[in-house]
């Protein structure tokens, strides 16, 4: 079944404020394209329109939680960047309880193009001491990671796409911060992925398997704190590991994934992901990951010729 | 002498109402300014009807209290010597009162500016003059907030210019905020007195040190506040090299657009920033004109001791409806 990534979090958001009576939202005039504006309609008095400035938006943010509330700052992950030094200096260094949801991200943004396409978010949300780092695979896990995140005190970046989220879990506890999901057993290699591409790593998978590979897939939802336990215990027991990812191959998932392999227990680990290059735009979702050869059969054919190579 | 003080005082205040010497008073601190622009914020932010408040200025003008002049163009009004003389009977009263507050404050100025320079001594003099611009300002409102019954731990104040952390330091010691003790560790690895502010310490509910961002934290603290339904300030103390940034007037516009009339902004306007003078580094002025275009009530001051401060933060406090910006004017 196929879904959108912002309208669970919208309908998600929407829930939350039933429930979270401090929870406030901070939009920076794009509640119609992050969904925010399922809030704004039933609480306007909670709902913080800051207008076209995410500097500002952040500060405001920062300032709400030190006023005991919960603020939820949406808006797209590509200029949710501008106020990436904002985010280090004052939400992540003094571990402020706010929750950050960059919408639109990776090639989600098709018809936009380079200026809008987020392909390093990852890397530079990773990188900030006290920040957990999320980005799910569908819209039920999206809804059920975006709830967890409320209940976690400190500062979260949830990384959503924008529609194109292909049903993959049934329920809301299939998912838990923290814990990699292994969605397919396998011995013979290791695939891990987050975001929209863990469903096109199962398609992919599935490919491998009528070929008479048995590959291990992982639904890395949270990128920090990694589920090292995971992954080492994956890249021992079905090497090696292709990490496949909606992102620069730089300081992604992949990125992370090769860091404590390298160190725990080396073994080959491959990055398919944006091969640092900036996005294009597109007439469909499908048609971009045609283009950086991101669909089933492109990466199986990756894959097939990276262990020849081997 | 004094008798004939207050007999003229009396005489004053019963042929000069109340409005008037609102109109007078707010005229002393704004700088050029149209009289319809001046009426137009008295009315919002005391309530008072605009057409009331045309009558009383035409009666000042009649009386020569107020007077116009001509700049690029445009009319402009100010208070006359004569007005200025007129008030100056009528706040007779409180004058004696501030005189006090004059002499403490300028006691306790020249303390903590020991203190301060005490402090620095260790590092070379660190950033020594953008504290010692501002310290007269932090040691302001923490007085302001001692006479008028506030509580000092409960302040919130956003040190926007986190590079002059250290005058802060020196204020809280001077009101017993922290011991001397506690400062031992200044600037070493791992203390909790930084150069730079760093939350957690008494009164910094938020570290700062990148700038051109206190305001937008402090807009967020007031609107929370507000959401709460808790009354008190949140002070902001801004470099005038900071505004610079865009983050700042994007803040400003914010703060206008929601009224946030709990916040009190004060401007180090000390002229220089890193690299030299302001105005030859990126044009600052004119610095008024700007905040008040924004929707900000504007209150410039000149400089010279922590009371003029005191008596501004005195007159914000009688503003309503708009955010309030202190352009503190060094002499």
């Amino acid at each position: 079944m196929e879904a959108s990534f912002r309208e669970a979090f919208g309908e998600a958001l929407l829930e939350a404020g039933e429930s979270t009576r401090n929870l406030v939202v901070i939009d920076t005039d794009v509640l119609n394209s992050t969904k925010t504006i399922y809030f704004a309609r039933r609480f306007p008095e909670r709902f913080i329109q800051i207008g076209i400035s995410e500097q500002d938006a952040a500060g405001m943010a920062a300032g709400l939680a030190i006023s005991g509330k919960i603020p939820v700052l949406a808006t797209f992950s590509m200029f949710l960047l501008r106020s990436w030094e904002q985010i280090r200096n004052t939400i992540a260094r003094d571990n402020l309880n706010v929750k950050i949801i960059g919408t639109h991200s990776g090639l989600s943004d098709y018809l936009d193009g380079a200026s809008h396409q987020c392909l390093e978010d990852i890397a530079l949300m990773r990188v900030l001491p006290n920040m957990t780092v999320i980005s799910p695979a569908d819209d039920i896990s999206t809804r059920s990671l975006f709830h967890q995140a409320l209940e976690l005190r400190g500062p979260v970046y949830i990384r959503l796409g924008r529609d194109n989220a292909r049903r993959i879990y049934r329920d809301y506890d299939d998912v838990t911060i923290g814990n990699a999901n292994i969605l397919v057993e396998g011995d013979d290699m290791t695939i891990i992925s987050c975001g929209a591409l863990v469903a096109v790593s199962l398609n992919a998978a599935n490919i491998l398997g009528k070929k008479g590979f048995r590959p291990r897939v992982i639904d890395s939802h949270t990128i920090k704190p990694l589920d090292t336990e995971t992954i080492i215990k994956a890249a021992r027991e079905a090497s090696p590991v292709f990490v496949i990812e909606e992102h620069n191959i730089f300081g992604g998932l992949g990125s992370a994934v090769a860091e404590i392999i390298t160190e725990r227990t080396p073994t080959h680990v491959f990055r398919i992901g944006v091969p640092d290059v900036f996005g294009t735009g597109g007439r469909s979702y499908e048609e971009l990951l045609r283009y950086f050869r991101l669909t089933p059969p492109e990466i199986v054919r990756r894959i097939e010729g990276m262990i020849n190579g081997l | 002498m004094e008798e004939e003080r207050r007999f003229l005082r009396d005489i004053l205040l019963k042929s000069i109402n109340e409005k008037q010497i609102i109109i007078l008073k707010t005229l002393l601190t704004v700088g050029n300014t149209t009289l319809s622009r001046v009426l137009n914020n008295i009315s919002k932010a005391h309530d008072i009807p605009l057409s009331t408040l045309k009558f009383n200025a035409s009666t000042l003008t009649k009386y020569k209290l107020i007077e116009f002049y001509r700049l690029n163009g445009k009319r402009y009004v100010r208070v006359s010597p004569l007005g200025k003389k007129v008030l100056s009977w009528i706040e007779y009263d409180r004058d004696e009162a501030y005189l006090q507050h004059t002499d403490d404050l300028d006691e306790a100025s020249m303390k903590v500016k020991n203190e301060l320079r005490e402090i620095l001594s260790k590092l070379d003099g660190f950033h020594l003059h953008s504290s010692m611009t501002c310290i007269d300002i932090i040691l302001a409102i923490l007085y302001h907030r001692k006479i008028t019954n506030r509580r000092l731990e409960k302040t919130n104040l956003i040190l926007s210019k986190g590079h002059a952390t250290p005058a802060l330091y020196a204020v809280l010691k001077g009101f017993g905020l922290i011991k001397a003790r506690d400062i031992a560790s200044f600037s070493q690895p791992g203390s909790a007195f930084q150069t730079h502010a760093v939350k957690g310490n008494p009164l910094i509910k938020v570290s700062t040190g990148s700038l051109g961002q206190g305001l937008s934290i402090a807009n967020g603290i007031a609107l929370g506040m507000k959401m709460n339904g808790e009354e008190d300030y949140v002070y902001v103390v801004v470099g005038d090299g900071e505004t610079d940034e865009g983050q700042i007037w994007e803040a400003a516009a914010t703060a206008s657009t929601y009224g946030l009339d709990n916040i009190i902004l004060i401007i180090d306007r000390n002229g220089t920033q890193l690299s030299g003078e302001t105005e030859k580094i990126k044009r600052k002025e004119p610095l008024g004109l700007r905040w008040r275009s924004f929707g900000w009530e504007v209150l410039e001051i000149r400089l010279k001791s922590a009371a003029d401060i005191l008596y501004a933060l005195i007159r914000a406090d009688e503003i309503k409806n708009w955010p309030k910006v202190i352009i503190a004017r060094h002499v």
